[in-house]
């Protein structure tokens, strides 16, 4: 599942995923992975994420469980 | 002296040069030691093993073709490298094709130069051994002039994975912008 508030918070401080992946020291394509939802990142990550963009793990990364209909 | 000799001498001096210069064109880039980080680490992991794999298939493979048929078609030396090529590339093609080959802030340029490097050295032994005489195959079987040849296709392959993957990242990159 893709990660769109992680790119949207990254977008408010209008940081490049480059920037943000040199910030938190890991790859550019790292960051595009999350936030494709390819990889699912460890809460190390997450939270040097959270820290740079100035959020929480619950603003980022909580995902709301779908009703059954 | 052969001058055999003094082209590897001046192979190894290039290679050294060639080092040093882009080592410290890319110095303020490149950490002093290649760090990968958490999803590269996964990958690579994911690497080894289909590069091992690889190599076990090849060798059953071959000993199945040995011990039924009792011909090989190549000297065994060349065989055994050559299983050992396909497991190395295979690792590394997962890699790339994953962008878990070079390590953050690595230079790509670096990492491109020391193949495109190793490859046309590797090309320059071999048709240096062909000039000189060497047989590519004798008594209908593969001999060790091929050795240089099947590195320089190794790397080869690793290059074009490089660059094709390199061409969707700027993709990507475009996107991105």
């Amino acid at each position: 599942m893709k990660n769109l508030k992680l790119k949207a918070a990254r977008a408010s401080l209008d940081l490049s995923q480059e920037e943000l992946a040199g910030k938190v020291g890991v790859s550019r394509q790292t960051i595009s992975a999350i936030e494709k939802g390819d990889y699912n990142p460890t809460i190390k990550l997450c939270v040097a994420i959270c820290r740079v963009l100035g959020r929480t793990l619950d603003d980022l990364f909580w995902e709301e469980p779908k009703e059954d209909r | 002296m052969d001058w055999g000799l003094w082209i590897m001498i001046a192979v190894v001096l290039i290679m050294i040069i060639g080092m040093i210069v882009v080592s410290r064109r890319d110095g303020n880039r490149a950490p002093e030691n290649e760090v990968f980080d958490e999803r590269q680490k996964m990958i690579r992991g994911d690497g080894y093993k289909w590069g091992f794999v690889s190599m076990i298939c090849y060798f059953m493979i071959y000993a199945i073709i040995i011990s039924a048929s009792g011909h090989t078609i190549g000297e065994p030396e060349l065989m055994i490298f050559i299983g050992l090529e396909i497991g190395l590339v295979v690792c590394a093609v997962y890699c790339i094709l994953r962008d878990a080959l070079i390590g953050v802030n690595r230079s790509f340029k670096f990492v491109v130069f020391m193949d495109a490097f190793c490859l046309l050295a590797q090309l320059i032994g071999y048709l240096r051994e062909r000039a000189n005489g060497a047989l590519l195959i004798e008594n209908g079987k593969l001999t060790s002039t091929a050795l240089p040849l099947s590195i320089a296709v190794s790397f080869m392959i690793i290059l074009v994975a490089l660059l094709v993957r390199r061409h969707y990242q700027k993709r990507e990159e475009q996107n991105e912008a």
